[in-house]
């Protein structure tokens, strides 16, 4: 029993840190239509800005108080992705918009190598360390350990994303990008300045993303360059789970994504009989999606059907 | 160029002849490393060619096809090599190689095909990961793979006895097994292409053309677009557990570390650079993508003579080139460097401008 | 006229029948029912936004209908894919014209025969006798729909360098290659002037007759609805408000009422 309930913690965890990221591309499509594919490249390099930006704080002040570390990691990393969200838009996603469908699909994968190279040139191919800087403490829910960076995770998306919440529900801004995803060209007509919406959503969107490498890279102690491949591709499936283009449906995806694969990393050696392992963790990502797409291609709580005329 | 295009017939003679003597030529002044780039040359032709099927002739973004080139590789692999104590015969595997990747195409299509083209991009993608994530894990506890080590000691392609190995000799000329090599994945080229040629010019290829252009209108005029699509990405497949499957053979081992990520993606450039939907220019595409890793080799030379030291690997430029060159090659000549006329048009909205000047250029001729 | 009349003794073609379709909350047809007889140009007029491309949209198979049914020649066609309404005979045309802007005049119409031939990719490959015949009567037969809609000389052009006009003729010959008994035309003569109305209205006429046709034709001109529709159905607001001879529907104060905005 306690397993289980481990497993169902550690995949809230996970889960809420994909939800963060599936809303990237949940708001992004929701406007665009566009998979923005460099979207979990955006959550690599937040997640390497901020390591940076910690390490060399380590490396003047040492006795620094490491939540100030991180924070301070943060609060540079945010405004990085934010401004590389911004940039990624402008450079190889607006000139396309009314380009063949192909065509922003495939600038958006040219992005997101670029962003992964230009990672690996500047921080290399090794694994990059998450300075041991946070208070280790330890509880015990339900027979299950839960951490203190566990806790802090899910409390710090939740906030997030009721912030989104309510930026999306009751702002200027928001009832902007709700009109968009309806229509652009009604939005436009209405007074909307659809430009500015998108670039707004993008930042956003890569602002959620920069905390979610942080999470990320905090909670498996390091990041790498090739980290937001995976990533990404998760994010994504979770997007598509809760129905893409629905918000609410990106953090109830990205949460349920996170349950199904713990438990299923943690039992499947048991249900294969040991013919797989947890190595083959990342695969139930896809499958999810595969079976998604198979049953329900609008996602749980996705109204717009996938093939439209 | 005139000269050429006026004599159709001489020049295909005089490509022919070059093409005949190219290893030989290429070994005389390069060395032999050479001629097995120009092998990898032709296998990587064979997969643009069969990646364009999808890509520029459905317009199907499909970005896991290195994922049938491993199923075809490690096809071979299973049933002629030590690990299984199979050797049977190529004419055998590879034909049931192309058909065992093509099964997986269909498997993968086919839930995914009737929905729209971004979740394929992003399907085939995580697809392309979890064949490589399966091959190499299925190591234990039934050693399918042998995992990352990857599988060695796999037969060379034979002819009866006649096998393609060491160095023969015809006619007191030597001809080392990468020659034969190179005129075995020729042929193998010219046949992709002709095949290649034929679909886009038949009742098939002006149904992908339809869905193409619109998919709504194409089922309206009463295309099956769903198993149109398949098809395409099955015959996709085709090509590409046929280029595995000679590949395993050509180079005796292989293992998940050539079927990463970056070839799917380094193939997906060879089309959009070179033309998409236009067979010359992905012929381009491939030569210039195959080549330019080894001239880019020289750039480490550069740097170790201005420099003194090799500041930046160039093998590790090799792919932010290429992501470079993705974005440029979209946002300022979509079409291609050597793009069909059809494409130009479709990819470009000046095409469209230029094509009325081209038209009324010709008016005037007359 | 008379022509019309004796084919109006002949069996019913297609028979829709309490259609409703709704997106969401939202009825966009509300029981919707229609009988079209072999041979008739049936007219379906209403406002804007009435449910007559949606009803197309259903007949043809790019919508499932949310309640009843739809039969041609006594054969269930909804809710089937789109290919399989169009290999039942049931040919359309778009309101915003769909042709393959970037393909000639010619494989455009070559398209259509897609459906009535077979070739497949070891016939395209091979290239055998069988598949040459095959081609060349797709091509013949392309060639001859296109003399018969006025496009003659144009094969060679791209479609979407064709005038609004001849997109109109190029949609309907490839509609007409898939060889229909049924042709749907969604707005064929919008945005034309009259004198093109007036050619195009003599077009449909002469394909009925060559090609034994029925044709189902959304339109708003009255005029021309008038002139070549033997019935007419009125939609508003997804529902059937009238159906006739024209002269019957034109004095229709039901009809007068919606379209003059009274009623509701």
């Amino acid at each position: 029993m306690d397993i289980f309930t481990q497993q169902i913690i550690n995949g809230l965890v996970l889960g809420s840190i994909y939800a963060l990221v599936a809303l990237g591309y949940t708001m992004v499509y929701g406007i665009l239509e566009l998979i923005n594919f460099a979207h979990g490249e955006v959550t690599m390099m937040g997640a390497m800005v901020a390591l940076a930006v910690m390490g060399a704080i380590l490396g003047v002040a040492p006795n620094m108080p490491g939540i100030l570390v991180v924070v301070s990691g943060a609060l540079l990393a945010i405004p990085a992705c934010m401004l590389l969200g911004f940039a990624i838009e402008r450079v190889a996603y607006r000139p396309l918009r009314h380009a063949p469908r192909l065509a922003p699909l495939i600038t958006a994968i040219g992005v997101s190598i670029i962003l992964q190279n230009v990672a690996m040139l500047v921080w290399g191919r090794q694994y990059i360390p998450f300075p041991e800087i946070l208070p280790k403490s330890t509880f015990t829910v339900f027979g299950a350990h839960i951490t203190g960076l566990q806790i802090f995770i899910i409390v710090l998306s939740a906030l997030v994303m009721s912030g989104l919440w309510w930026l999306v529900q009751r702002t200027r801004l928001g009832r902007a990008m709700r009109a968009c995803a309806q229509s652009r060209e009604v939005a436009s007509l209405m007074g909307v300045n659809v430009n500015k919406v998108i670039s707004l959503t993008f930042v956003i969107g890569s602002a959620l993303a920069a905390i979610a490498g942080l999470m990320v890279s905090a909670y498996y102690g390091l990041a790498h360059y090739y980290m937001g491949f995976m990533l990404g591709l998760k994010a994504f499936s979770a997007a598509v789970l809760g129905g893409i283009g629905n918000i609410a449906g990106a953090m109830l995806g990205g949460l349920l994504l996170g349950v199904i694969e713990a438990l299923g990393a943690g039992y499947i050696g048991d249900i294969t009989g040991g013919f797989l392992g947890s190595h083959y963790q990342d695969v139930f990502a896809f499958f999810v999606l595969i079976a998604v797409l198979v049953f329900r291609p609008s996602g749980l709580l996705g109204e717009r059907v996938a093939t439209r005329a | 160029m005139l000269f050429f295009r006026e004599r159709p017939r001489i020049s295909l003679l005089l490509l022919a002849i070059l093409l005949a003597v190219l290893p030989f030529l290429t070994s005389g002044l390069l060395g032999n490393s050479w001629v097995r780039l120009l092998d990898f040359v032709l296998l990587y032709i064979l997969l643009a060619i069969g990646l364009n099927l999808v890509v520029g002739y459905a317009g199907l973004l499909d970005l896991g096809y290195i994922a049938f080139y491993a199923l075809g590789a490690y096809f071979y692999a299973w049933l002629a090599s030590p690990h299984f104590g199979l050797h049977l015969p190529f004419w055998i595997i590879l034909p049931l190689g192309t058909l065992f990747a093509a099964a997986f195409g269909f498997i993968l299509g086919a839930p995914t095909l009737r929905l729209r083209g971004d979740y394929l991009a992003i399907v085939t993608l995580g697809f392309g990961e979890i064949i490589r994530i399966f091959m190499n894990n299925l190591n234990a506890p039934v050693n399918l793979t042998n995992g990352p080590q990857g599988m060695d000691l796999i037969d060379p392609i034979s002819f009866g006895g006649f096998a393609f190995s060491g160095t023969h000799t015809f006619l007191d000329i030597k001809v080392p097994a990468i020659h034969l090599y190179y005129y075995l994945f020729l042929a193998f080229t010219l046949l992709a292409i002709l095949v290649a040629y034929r679909l886009q010019d038949s009742r098939i290829g002006r149904a992908w053309a339809a869905i193409r252009e619109d998919e709504v209108a194409a089922a309206a005029t009463g295309i099956n677009t769903r198993n149109i699509k398949l098809l395409a990405f099955a015959m996709g497949a085709t090509f590409g557990g046929l280029a595995g499957g000679l590949f395993a053979s050509f180079q005796g081992f292989i293992s998940p570390e050539s079927f990463n990520l970056f070839e799917s993606i380094m193939i997906l450039c060879m089309i959009v650079l070179g033309g998409m939907g236009h067979i010359p220019g992905v012929i381009l595409g491939a030569v210039l993508l195959t080549i330019l890793p080894e001239a880019l080799r020289y750039i480490g030379d550069l740097q170790r003579a201005w420099l003194g030291e090799v500041i930046v690997d160039p093998s590790d430029l090799r792919m932010l080139l290429f992501g470079i060159a993705l974005v440029l090659m979209m946002l300022f000549r979509p079409a291609g460097l050597w793009p069909s006329r059809q494409r130009k048009r479709e990819l470009t909205a000046e095409g469209e401008i230029a094509a009325h000047e081209q038209e009324s250029l010709h008016d005037a001729q007359r | 006229m008379h022509n019309a009349e004796v084919r109006a003794q002949e069996n019913t073609l297609l028979v829709v029948d309490q259609v409703g379709k709704q997106f969401g909350g939202l009825s966009a047809l509300n029981n919707v029912s229609l009988s079209v007889r072999a041979g008739e140009i049936y007219g379906l007029i209403g406002p804007n936004g009435a449910g007559k491309t949606t009803l197309f949209n259903c007949m043809t198979g790019l919508y499932t209908v949310s309640s009843g049914a739809i039969h041609l020649n006594d054969v269930a066609v909804h809710n089937h894919k789109p290919h399989e309404v169009v290999a039942r005979g049931f040919a359309r045309t778009f309101q915003n014209i769909r042709l393959f802007a970037n393909m000639t005049v010619l494989e455009n119409v070559m398209v259509g025969r897609h459906i009535r031939s077979q070739a497949g990719v070891l016939g395209a490959v091979l290239r055998n006798a069988l598949t040459r015949a095959e081609e060349k009567n797709i091509r013949e037969r392309a060639l001859y729909l296109l003399s018969r809609v006025g496009l003659d000389g144009k094969a060679q052009h791209l479609a979407g360098h064709l005038s609004y006009g001849l997109q109109r003729r190029l949609e309907i010959a490839r509609a007409l290659a898939t060889d229909p008994s049924i042709l749907a035309l969604d707005e064929p003569v919008a945005g034309m002037n009259p004198s093109e109305r007036r050619d195009m209205g003599e077009l449909f006429l002469r394909l009925r007759e060559e090609f034994r046709l029925t044709i189902l034709l959304i339109e708003h001109d009255v005029k021309l609805v008038m002139c070549v529709c033997d019935k007419l159905a009125v939609l508003d607001y997804g529902c059937k408000i009238s159906e006739g001879t024209p002269q019957v529907v034109q004095r229709d104060p039901a009809v007068i009422a919606a379209y003059l905005g009274g009623g509701k």
